[in-house]
């Protein structure tokens, strides 16, 4: 999708260093990844099972569910654990199928130019004026609703971004003298596109797809909550914040706790890559 | 300093100003000339003909008369028809029409209004109504009285008539049915004044109202699906009415701003089986699925209380409620015991349920699928679009088991029961005594009798297990203190 650039007003405010928000970034990552990997080891974890005894309890009160209950009282803490792998495994896979989809038309149209570049552009371009949540809305709507097909629908929505880049700068590369020298030596369009250009384009791939994990798993939540995404009992951050949101005003933890490991999620994406950013464009 | 001087000013200001609110407030629920109430859900057309959904019918409770009534406590009353006969084999029904109703254009109802209204609705292809109307064979008018002609004998037929809000003739030929539609000329205690869509209907009171006049001289109808916002908007003062989810209901009570009215409904939401299912054949296996939901559980602890543990597919507001029929009572052994005995494989059964329209029934639908699973059956949830799920539930192709609820307008056992338990129906019970007993029962003029046969029929359904009765709802309304309303058993919002 778009790169955030900083612009030129923001970069006027006195601001942390790259040091400082690497640092900030690094730590709310970790926060999350170990919500990943370790709290399914606690004994006490459990997403699924229901006590309706303890239902909605409150967090940090009951050292056996340490950030409460929910309405059908199950663990808030496994839920939030299940929810965020969920979340992250949905967006790396939904990212993975927009990159490869991406690389590939973006490779084929920038190397082969002419009729073949101008139909998978504006087949792009046609894909760009309909709305992604929406096109997901109604994707989503008429084919039902599983994991597997959520990361494929959200990926396949999503290549323009990858192929758009990649085109861009195989349509510069193609002109420099060692492809030049690769093509009067023999080598074919398709031996070039492998070799040549493919490793030259790759870490543009990467950096936009680490964005991108950001964005994706916001869009997955979102519809999550409007009862698209992840169908329960498979705990959504998403799905989550929708099903707290009748507790609002009582306990209203149940929405906050999803919606802050979503902040952890996304903010520790986002500063990362700035910090990276500006490490890389300061050197 | 001068800052802390200002805010002083300010906050003494707007205390003043606050106190004098809390003053006037009770002197303005006094004078109250209007009343905002909240919708479920927008009707498609204000034309009865073309729309039967409730909040539809909400509406039409305010703007039109029916022949007959539904009372609050359930009882069916004369309405635009004053009284009514019928004869011995219950094949003909007599309406005898009131002289002194008019519509809001001050023509007064003619036996003629009655008869178009029922005749379009019987034979326009599009009219939502016909199908309450099949046992209707002929009608005529002679002087002010309708005679109805029926093809069975149909002892609920008044009950039925209740469900026809009559129209203008002479309103829709000259307004045209697309105008009739948005803004209908009826004959009830209000007259619609405008319709702004997905915004809100207005309602004037009509002066010249046959009977109770309506409380308020405006009415606004605000349709609001979300249960969270309507909880809001009564304690912001934005509306007036609203009913509440449950899990509303602690924080809106604690919040002390509004009153809560509670009322019992006529809705039972139930666990269907499609006995056609390889487990879900066995009665054994059916009834251990019944005892393995902790009704009282749910209630108390998911649902705040406000729903009670269903023992039959109708409430005790509905005509033909048995008293003795208790609800199943919890015990997860006896049922892990029989699911055992059957020789259950544990292969995934489908819950399927409507992803709105039932209070908090995702949550619910987990509860269930929990329980279930306590037990050692293994059930996968398969929420549908409310719309895709009536579908499904209407051509009979639920696949395993399910949750839906049945609410009857008519407060009458009849129309739940032909539904739900007929062969052919909507349910999966195909039962020969059943069928038979439903046949007797509509052709039965005493009451009484009646009523026993319908208990009978309840009681086939229990030692059958043809279905797992959940819950009745509890209406809950939050509503504006001094607001002159109360609540009725079908939901309906009526002002007068």
């Amino acid at each position: 999708m778009t790169q955030i650039v900083p612009s030129k007003g923001v970069a006027a405010f006195r601001r942390p260093g790259p040091q400082l928000s690497l640092f900030v970034a690094i730590a709310m990552l970790i926060s999350v990844l170990l919500l990943i990997v370790v709290v399914p080891f606690l004994p006490n974890f459990d997403p699924d099972k229901q006590s309706l005894f303890f239902a909605l309890e409150p967090a940090f009160q009951d050292p056996d569910y340490p950030l409460g209950t929910d309405a059908l009282g199950r663990d808030v803490l496994s839920r939030l654990s299940v929810a965020a792998r969920v979340s992250v495994l949905v967006a790396i896979g939904a990212v993975a199928i927009s990159a490869v989809v991406g690389l590939v038309i973006g490779l084929v149209a920038g190397w082969f130019r002419g009729a073949v570049d101008s139909v998978l552009m504006a087949l792009g371009n046609i894909q760009l004026a309909i709305p992604v949540v929406l096109l997901l809305i109604v994707l989503v709507a008429s084919l039902g609703s599983s994991p597997v097909l959520l990361v494929v629908l959200l990926g396949l929505v999503n290549w323009v971004g990858y192929g758009r880049v990649v085109r861009a700068q195989v349509v510069s590369l193609r002109e420099r003298e060692f492809i030049t020298a690769v093509t009067t030596a023999g080598g074919s369009g398709w031996w070039i596109m492998r070799k040549h250009l493919l490793p030259n384009v790759f870490p543009a791939v990467l950096v936009l797809a680490a964005f991108d994990v950001g964005v994706i798993i916001t869009v997955e939540s979102s519809l999550s909550f409007i009862g698209l995404g992840i169908q329960p009992p498979t705990p959504s951050l998403g799905l989550m914040i929708s099903e707290g949101q009748r507790y609002l005003q009582t306990n209203i933890g149940l929405t906050l706790l999803p919606a802050f490991v979503i902040f952890l999620l996304i903010g520790g994406i986002q500063f990362a890559s700035q910090a990276f950013n500006k490490t890389s464009t300061r050197g | 300093m001068t800052l802390f001087a200002l805010s002083r000013r300010t906050l003494i200001a707007s205390t003043a100003s606050l106190l004098a609110m809390v003053a006037v407030a009770p002197a303005m629920a006094q004078d109250r000339t209007s009343v905002t109430a909240a919708l479920v859900a927008e009707p498609a057309s204000l034309n009865p003909i073309y729309d039967t959904g409730l909040p539809a019918l909400n509406v039409f409770y305010n703007v039109f008369d029916q022949l007959a009534g539904i009372d609050e406590t359930g009882a069916v009353v004369p309405r635009l028809a004053s009284e009514w006969t019928y004869s011995d084999d219950l094949r003909t029904w007599t309406f005898t029409l009131r002289d002194d109703a008019v519509f809001h254009d001050g023509t007064p109802v003619t036996p003629q209004d009655v008869l178009f209204t029922y005749e379009t609705a019987m034979s326009d292809p599009t009219s939502r109504l016909g199908g309450y109307l099949s046992t209707v064979e002929s009608i005529t008018a002679e002087g002010n009285q309708i005679i109805f002609t029926l093809n069975i004998p149909y002892a609920p037929f008044d009950r039925q008539t209740t469900l026809v809000p009559i129209i203008s003739q002479a309103a829709i030929e000259s307004m045209g049915a697309d105008e009739y539609a948005r803004a209908p000329i009826g004959s009830g205690p209000y007259s619609v004044e405008s319709w702004v869509n997905g915004d809100t209907i207005t309602l004037n009171r009509n002066d010249d109202y046959w009977g109770d006049a309506g409380a308020y001289e405006t009415v606004i109808f605000q349709p609001v699906p979300d249960e969270t916002t309507r909880a809001n908007s009564v304690q912001s003062g934005d509306l007036d009415i609203a009913l509440l989810g449950p899990s509303s209901v602690p924080a809106v009570e604690g919040s002390g701003s509004v009153e809560l009215v509670h009322q019992p409904s006529n809705r039972v939401v139930y666990l269907g089986y499609n006995t056609s299912h390889t487990w879900l054949e066995d009665s054994q296996f059916r009834q251990a699925l019944d005892m393995a939901i902790d009704r009282q559980l749910i209630s108390d602890r998911l649902l705040n209380g406000a729903a009670v543990p269903a023992s039959q597919l109708v409430s005790e507001v509905s005509f033909g409620y048995s008293a003795d029929i208790a609800a199943t009572e919890y015990n997860a052994e006896e049922a892990a015991s029989l699911v055992e005995a059957s020789g259950y494989d544990g292969s995934a059964i489908p819950l399927t349920y409507p992803t709105t329209g039932l209070p908090q029934i995702d949550q619910v639908a987990q509860a269930v699928a929990f329980f279930l699973s306590e037990i050692g059956v293994n059930v996968t949830l398969d929420p549908l679009e409310a719309s895709t799920f009536s579908n499904t539930w209407f051509s009979g192709e639920l696949s395993g088991l399910y949750i839906f609820a049945f609410a009857p307008s008519v407060m009458d056992a009849d129309l739940p029961f032909n539904m739900l338990l007929r062969s052919g129906g909507q349910g999966y019970a195909n039962n020969a005594d059943i069928d038979g007993l439903l046949d007797l029962q509509i052709g039965e003029a005493d009451p009484a009798t009646r009523a026993a046969t319908l208990a009978e029929i309840s009681t086939i359904v229990r030692d059958e297990t043809y279905y797992a009765p959940l819950f009745v709802d509890t209406y809950s309304f939050a509503v504006t203190p001094g607001l002159q309303w109360s609540p009725r058993p079908d939901g309906m919002i009526v002002f007068n």
